[in-house]
């Protein structure tokens, strides 16, 4: 199997590793880009705020299962929903903003519990 | 030893994108490009001419499905056979093969044999 300038760029399994740290590191980013959208839509539509709550949710629904994080998945799917309807229908519904909130932070636990598996194995396998 | 494939990746995820283009150049040794929507992405591969094209395909603006339309209707890209990658449940194969895409990798996607299975669908030997 050749690696291309493999010493130049390092062992590749910890590249692969610091990659699977980065995407780790950057999902409470991730949630709080949510969650602020989140904020922003509870003051009134604005439909910057839908594009970027659908796209956040979408993007990291779709990145997950290649970083072994399929505990995240669900909850990305249905705000990914919500802020695809949002992003269409020019409004966004009380219950709908509450229901967005509960799954935030239902997602926030999900993350948790994948960063806690995560570290315990330690390096990528 | 075969020349090494290049690949043009059109993914509008970050970690994902860096995720397959390190995948790629260190398990097979192959030339990765990347953008980050389908716009750039359809300019990227007219400016590299890949071997393949691997497209996300639910992404913001532009969409894989759209990004392979645009790629087949130029006689200058028409060649570079598309890739989807997708979870499965996202993918609509009727739309696959109406915008004649060469093959779909399901995510999560194989680290150990992804670039076989793309070789195999430049050959026509995938499915």
């Amino acid at each position: 199997m050749s690696r291309p300038n493999s010493e130049a760029m390092g062992d590749p399994d910890d590249l692969i590793a610091q990659v699977f740290r980065e995407f780790r590191e950057g999902l409470s980013e991730r949630i709080d880009t949510l969650a602020r959208a989140l904020d922003s839509l509870e003051g009134g539509y604005d439909v910057e705020a839908a594009e970027l709550f659908y796209r956040t949710a979408h993007s990291l629904k779709g990145a997950a299962p290649s970083f072994d994080a399929d505990e995240l998945v669900d909850s990305c799917s249905l705000l990914s929903e919500l802020g695809l309807q949002w992003r269409e229908a020019g409004f966004v519904a009380a219950d709908e903003l509450a229901s967005a909130a509960v799954e935030i932070a239902r997602l926030r636990e999900a993350v948790a519990g994948y960063q806690t598996r995560m570290e315990g194995k330690g390096r990528r396998e | 030893m075969d020349a090494p494939f290049r690949v043009v990746l059109i993914d509008d995820d970050p970690d994902l994108r860096k995720l397959l283009k390190m995948t790629l150049e260190f398990t097979a040794g192959w030339e990765v490009n990347t953008a980050a929507d389908g716009a750039s992405g359809i300019d990227v591969v007219r400016a590299v001419k890949p071997d393949i094209a691997l497209v996300d395909v639910m992404m913001p603006d532009i969409d894989g499905y759209e990004v392979c339309r645009r790629l087949k209707a130029d006689p200058e890209t028409t060649e570079v056979p598309v890739v989807f990658i997708t979870a499965r449940r996202a993918l609509d194969e009727e739309k696959v093969k109406e915008v004649q895409a060469a093959g779909v990798i399901i995510k999560p996607f194989d680290p150990e044999g992804l670039a076989d299975q793309l070789r195999a669908f430049v050959h026509g030997e995938g499915g």
